[in-house]
């Protein structure tokens, strides 16, 4: 039976296999989930619980009390699935675990609910009738629910839907189009880069295009060779990219937490499009030097006139590409310094309560919840142990939320509201401030069963004369609630969110964890006497615990992970800016050697020289800041929309990333600059 | 205003070793013109960079106006160079990126002259050079001779004691370079200093004084004219 306790992910309840293709390792498909009490489990959930033994017709215990017969023993989703389980169990059993109001109030919207589309339905004609379909079944009296079915794709779950009380938490389709672009942006920088050395380069090559002409090669012969010679890199540029894929995965999935192998891509169509890929960038890297190139007038380049004139033409486009790359480069910096700000900003902002030090031990079975009152003596009574209280959410957790309705409204005008169920120690032990009337309270005997307390939305969502006193009807008459206090407006939920009503009344039923205040000092001895406390008490099931502070950074572990990657794809973009902008260095100071030389002859100091030099690709790196900064923030401003708190991007951000960019590119010209102001200007004078 | 004594010149590359110059002994007094000759790659150049403080001997001493200068470090050289010499070359080394007045003015600019001073005192020396007009012109624009002019104009323009002219006729017809010894004997009567290097007698001819290089060294000298007194 339960030998070991693990937990029961009893999440997902369906009737038929025939949506989700789901491949059965025992059991049948076709009957597996008709009758009550029946389950189906993964093979890793069987592995766990029985072993190598064939679990079909075994038993499973839900919460204590209910047990469950194994009809079946299936493959677990793929990791792309927008939802996994470990249990199946069927919908017919749910009749006997849930209250009936769960089945037949209309707003119970506690299903998620699949439909298989013929192949010659539309969606979208389908929803049209979803209005018709409503009026036709929900009575009268459940209209006044406000309630709208919509269509949404399977596929678009993961990426598209951001609704509340998703089945797993999903991600976002922009930072897919944010690292595209960012991918498409560095590709584009490493091809200028390539452009420009192999027009700088040209000179030395000249001669040998000099002589291919005069042997009579013409020039779309020659603009064919260019264009293939940078196929081919481009090529083993991709062999070479294909090999460092092998080598950083390990890494990279243990930094993001996917399972992603090189195996995705040796299907036709990504085959396709890589090479693809190959073709378009050795085209358009290629294109413009095979231009270039093929267009030296062979008597020129070998009367040694070379291409100086050529050259300065160019060096235009070659400063437009810099340029390029370095707006680049600074939208990506301006954009990794806005990340971290509103990482920073959702990290150290005032909550309205103190998460600091809360242990948080999971009520995780009927028989730790009958006796929290005792677990939570028993831990008080641990001298690490300031304070001690019992909630059915703790923050960030998402909220539940009840109908509820003042009790001048008409019976049929409710509204959804959030709701926390608290002991009376909850507000001390959070530390939060009761701004109106007063806190929950044992010498108040009617707190017990009326008691509640708003949140500062709440009390303008209900725009009330005098709110201490209303009175309100919760949960269609399952309770009668007044209210006594109001607390400020602390975030219940991560900063993505905006801080909605909600209610905070006495409903022992529904705790499910006893949060500690602990001291600082020895936390992890603290913890192990906890436990020590907990294993006293309640012997078959497991102590589970976490700390609120922890679970509120995990909360943005996603951003944060975004944030390094944007920064990791800064210095890499800035990295072959660098590449690019120190070729171009060396070779304008080369074709100013003389300049130089004359200057130095004249009295010039070596830092007026390094100014000199300086200031040109000062010049630049300006312009480029004024092409990045505004597509930073106007990009950065999109990303910020997804938090209901967020930083204001100010100006110094934009200031700082500036000066990081002109040091940068200072630095990198440095050398070339201090070079080329150091050298013996009798050296660049001498072979006149 | 200037002597050397067993002044010495090595260049060691990856291969071989060259004495540019080995014990060259000359003196020259203030107000004086002095033209140097001798075949190619007798040392004229070196001797001229020393001379002009662009360069350090490897050995001998070198003194310029009182001071002993073969120890000098780059910067006191430069400090030392920018207020007293001025040079010419034979490939005029115009900074073609800049107008003929940019050009002329850079000495002034490195020496930190205010904007109206330098406006004033360039004009001034191109009505001089007679190339005003062609102000605002960039080199390329401009004849051989025009330019060589351009190249005095800016050699003199912050009033240099001595001119160092590196065959400053080598790229010039004749009747230019007759033109450009004309400016430079013109401006050794006002008191100036110079010393030219050449390949033709006829131009070292203008000088006072005409020190043979021969492999290094000083071979002989012919002495002209005496110098007219300042
Ligand atoms: N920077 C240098 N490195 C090596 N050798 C040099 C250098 N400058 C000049 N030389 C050598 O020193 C000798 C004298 O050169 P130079 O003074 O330029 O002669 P001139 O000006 O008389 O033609 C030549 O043999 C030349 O090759
Ligand atoms: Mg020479």
């Amino acid at each position: 039976m339960l030998a070991n306790y693990i937990k029961i992910a009893l999440r997902t309840i369906l009737r038929q296999f025939e949506i989700f293709t789901i491949q059965f390792v025992h059991g049948d498909p076709s009957n597996a989930l008709s009758e009550p009490f029946s389950v189906v489990i993964t093979e890793e959930t069987a592995q766990r619980y029985f072993g190598d033994e064939n679990p079909i017709g075994k038993t499973l215990l839900y919460d204590y009390q209910h047990p469950f017969t194994i009809t079946g023993v299936v493959r677990s989703f793929p990791p792309q699935s927008h939802f996994h389980f470990d249990f199946i169990a069927s919908m017919e059993s749910t009749k006997s675990l849930f209250p009936p109001v769960m089945f037949e109030h209309w707003g119970n919207i506690w299903l998620y609910t699949y439909v298989l589309l013929s192949p010659d339905t539309e969606a979208p004609a389908l929803e049209q009738q979803f209005a018709g379909f409503m009026e036709q079944h929900m009575p009268e009296a459940a209209r006044m629910i406000n309630l709208q079915f919509h269509l949404q794709p399977v596929t678009d779950i993961h990426l598209r839907s951001h609704l509340d009380i998703e089945l797993e938490a999903n991600s976002n389709i922009i930072y897919i189009y944010i690292f595209t672009i960012i991918a498409i942006f560095i590709l584009a920088i490493a091809c200028f880069n390539f452009i420009n050395l192999t027009t700088a380069r040209s000179a030395s090559r000249s001669k040998e295009i000099g002589i291919r002409k005069t042997i009579g090669a013409n020039r779309p012969q020659l603009i064919r060779q260019f264009i293939g010679e940078a196929i081919v890199i481009t090529f083993i540029a991709l062999l070479l990219g294909i090999l460092l894929i092998e080598l950083m995965l390990p890494w990279f999935n243990n930094f993001t937490g996917k399972t992603l192998s090189l195996s995705s891509f040796t299907n036709g169509v990504a085959l396709t499009g890589l090479l693809g890929v190959v073709l378009i960038v050795g085209f358009g890297a290629g294109i413009y030097p095979a231009l270039f190139l093929s267009s030296y007038r062979p008597v020129e380049v070998l009367s040694g006139k070379s291409s100086s004139g050529n050259a300065r033409n160019h060096a235009l486009l070659r400063k437009g590409i810099v340029t390029f790359q370095f707006a680049i480069s600074i939208a990506l910096i301006a954009s990794t310094i806005i990340i971290y700000n509103q990482l920073t900003f959702m990290r150290t902002k005032d909550l309205g309560f103190d998460k600091d030090r809360i242990l948080i031990v999971k009520l995780n079975n009927s028989g730790a919840r009958q006796q929290f009152e005792v677990l939570k003596e028993s831990f008080l009574n641990h001298i690490s142990v300031l304070k001690t209280a019992a909630a059915s959410h703790v923050p960030p957790e998402q909220l539940s939320s009840w109908r509820i309705r003042h009790e001048s409204e008409p019976s049929d005008r409710f509204e959804l509201i959030n709701v926390m169920s608290v002991d009376y120690d909850f507000i001390e032990l959070m530390d939060i401030d009761i701004i109106e009337g007063r806190n929950l309270s044992r010498q108040f005997a009617v707190d017990e069963h009326e008691a509640i307390l708003f949140n500062e939305a709440a009390v303008k969502h209900f725009g009330l004369d005098r709110v201490i006193g209303a009175r309100f009807d919760l949960f269609q008459g399952l309770k009668e609630g007044t209210v006594v206090g109001v607390v400020n407006n602390f975030h219940y939920e991560s900063l993505h969110s905006e801080i909605m009503p909600v209610f905070l009344h006495i409903w022992p039923q529904w705790y499910s964890q006893i949060l500690l205040k602990i001291r600082p000092e020895n936390i992890q001895q603290t913890v192990l006497d906890i436990q020590e406390i907990w294993q006293a008490h309640i012997t078959d099931w497991p102590f589970e615990y976490r700390f609120l502070d922890e679970d509120f950074d995990r909360v943005y572990r996603s951003e944060e992970r975004f944030g390094q990657l944007v920064l990791y794809f800064s210095i890499l973009a800035i990295f072959i800016a660098c590449l690019g902008l120190f070729g171009l260095a060396s070779y304008s100071t080369q074709q100013r050697t003389k300049e130089i030389g004359v200057r130095k002859v004249l009295g010039a100091s070596v830092s007026t020289i390094v100014m000199l030099l300086s200031k040109e690709f000062t010049k630049w790196v300006l312009v480029a800041n004024l092409i990045a900064l505004p597509v930073a923030y106007y990009v950065m401003n999109r990303w910020l929309q997804n938090y209901a708190y967020r930083i204001e991007i100010g100006f110094d951000v934009f200031l700082f990333t500036a000066a990081v960019a002109f040091i940068i590119a200072l630095v990198t010209i440095s050398y070339q600059s201090i070079k080329a102001a150091l050298a013996n200007p009798v050296e660049s004078l001498r072979y006149e | 205003m200037l002597r050397t004594i067993n002044l010495k010149k090595l260049y060691t590359t990856e291969e071989v070793e060259t004495t540019a110059l080995n014990n060259v002994n000359l003196e020259v007094q203030e107000g004086e013109f002095v033209a140097i000759m001798g075949p190619s790659g007798c040392g004229k150049s070196t001797l001229l960079n020393i001379l002009g403080l662009l360069d350090n001997p490897s050995g001998g001493e070198y003194n310029f106006l009182d001071y002993e200068v073969s120890k000098h470090t780059e910067r006191q050289r430069a400090n030392l160079r920018k207020s007293n010499i001025g040079f010419v070359f034979q490939s005029f080394n115009l900074i073609d990126e800049l107008t003929v007045f940019e050009n002329v003015e850079l000495p002034l600019l490195y020496l930190g002259y205010s904007g109206s001073e330098r406006k004033q005192r360039v004009e001034k020396v191109l009505e001089q050079m007679e190339i005003a007009h062609r102000r605002n012109h960039f080199p390329q624009q401009l004849s051989g001779g025009q330019q060589q002019r351009v190249a005095v104009a800016r050699a003199i323009i912050a009033k240099p004691k001595l001119i160092l002219a590196d065959e400053p006729t080598g790229n010039l017809d004749s009747a230019h370079g007759e033109e450009v010894m004309k400016l430079l004997t013109e401006l050794n009567e006002n008191g100036t200093t110079i010393i030219m290097v050449t390949h033709a007698q006829m131009y070292a001819e203008y000088a006072h004084r005409i020190v043979h290089l021969f492999d290094g060294h000083i071979v002989s000298e012919n002495i002209l004219k005496t110098q007219t007194a300042v």
